[in-house]
């Protein structure tokens, strides 16, 4: 069952066409990475999905409902949360605040107990400035968490952060889908999205291809000439080890 | 009132009367800067609200908080609206002032 579909995706910027045929398909219970050179269409592909990029054709649908003009306060209230490359989170405003507009708009979880899971308890009084990368990518999760999205569109999540982070990051991430969110995530920390991933699929040429289990697209000879590069050693021990469970 | 209303607009409402104080004290000096005497520009009280609205949702843009809005299902438009009630009632205050 696919908790998100963006169906035969073109866009152009002026003369530059980004996205000639593309498609983004988000299945709950499952964490997809979506990997691509820069310049390939992804950012662009999960802003057309979450409705902050209109396409020139193609179509967005979220459960039962297909939207023509999708816009994210809309997909919002059916379930889909963004989290954008830069900093999700106000300025001025703490933490505990923030979760708490989530707490009570969608009521799904408590805010105290999505910060005890992305371990921001302690740094509910806090403005984002004052946070480390890593600590500020969990906040936002912890933003995540609390609305309890069906799907979760993250665009670079794993970017500038350490490879702590990154192992903090993935098993949050697993931790949702376990729940049942459809997870999409995009980036170029190759290790830690396949480590993630249950799905890979390969944006390029304005087009997407799905390559399936990461051991299949690392075994996919095409996509390990285009974007892996021939130093790519394959997927680590460590990145198979999925610590997945549910989060509540 | 909708939950993402009763979440934005006490957000927005003060913050708005301060931008509408602020784009009315610019109207006002506006005639001085210009070496015209006080009160020689007298601005529609509608243009003064759909201005507050443009400009709330520039300030909501630079406050970095657009997104937030969007995941909390805050659309633009409830946005502007929050600001230009703020203008609204203070337009209504301006006019009961006797002049």
């Amino acid at each position: 069952m696919y908790a998100l579909i963006a169906d035969c995706v073109s866009k152009s910027f002026g003369t530059r066409r980004v996205l000639s045929s593309a498609s983004l398909r988000a299945k709950s219970g499952e964490v997809r990475a979506i990997l691509g050179r820069n310049g390939e269409g992804k950012s662009t592909l999960l802003k057309i999905a979450v409705g902050r990029l209109q396409p020139d054709s193609g179509i967005v649908r979220v459960g039962d409902t297909t939207f023509l003009s999708a816009s994210l306060p809309v997909l919002a209230t059916h379930g889909v949360f963004y989290l954008p490359d830069h900093e999700l989170l106000a300025p001025a405003y703490d933490l505990d605040r923030q979760l708490g507009f989530f707490e009570r708009r969608y009521g799904r979880r408590l805010r105290h107990d999505a910060a005890r899971l992305a371990r921001v308890e302690h740094l509910l009084d806090r403005l984002p400035a004052s946070l480390s990368g890593g600590e500020l990518r969990r906040a936002e999760v912890a933003l995540a968490i609390t609305c309890r999205p069906t799907v979760l569109i993250a665009d670079e999540p794993y970017r500038g952060i350490t490879p702590a982070d990154h192992d903090d990051l993935t098993d949050l991430l697993r931790s949702m889908a376990a729940e049942g969110c459809a997870v999409v995530v995009t980036g170029h920390e190759v290790p830690s999205l396949l480590a993630a991933a249950d799905h890979v699929t390969w944006c390029t040429d304005g087009t997407t291809y799905e390559l399936g289990t990461p051991e299949q697209a690392c075994a996919h000879e095409t996509f390990r000439r285009g974007y892996l590069g021939p130093r790519f050693g394959g997927l680590s021990p460590a990145s198979r080890e999925r610590r997945a469970g549910p989060v509540s | 009132m909708p939950v993402a209303a009763q979440i934005a607009i006490p957000v927005i409402l003060p913050r708005a009367a301060v931008l509408w104080g602020l784009i009315r004290l610019v109207v006002a000096a506006l005639p001085l800067a210009a070496g015209l005497p006080p009160g020689s520009i007298s601005p529609s009280p509608i243009g003064v609200v759909l201005l507050t609205g443009v400009v709330g949702l520039v300030d909501v843009q630079v406050r970095g908080e657009r997104i937030l809005w969007a995941n909390l299902g805050v659309s633009p438009k409830l946005l502007y609206a929050g600001y230009a009630t703020a203008a609204i009632l203070g337009e209504y205050l301006l006019a009961l002032v006797p002049r």
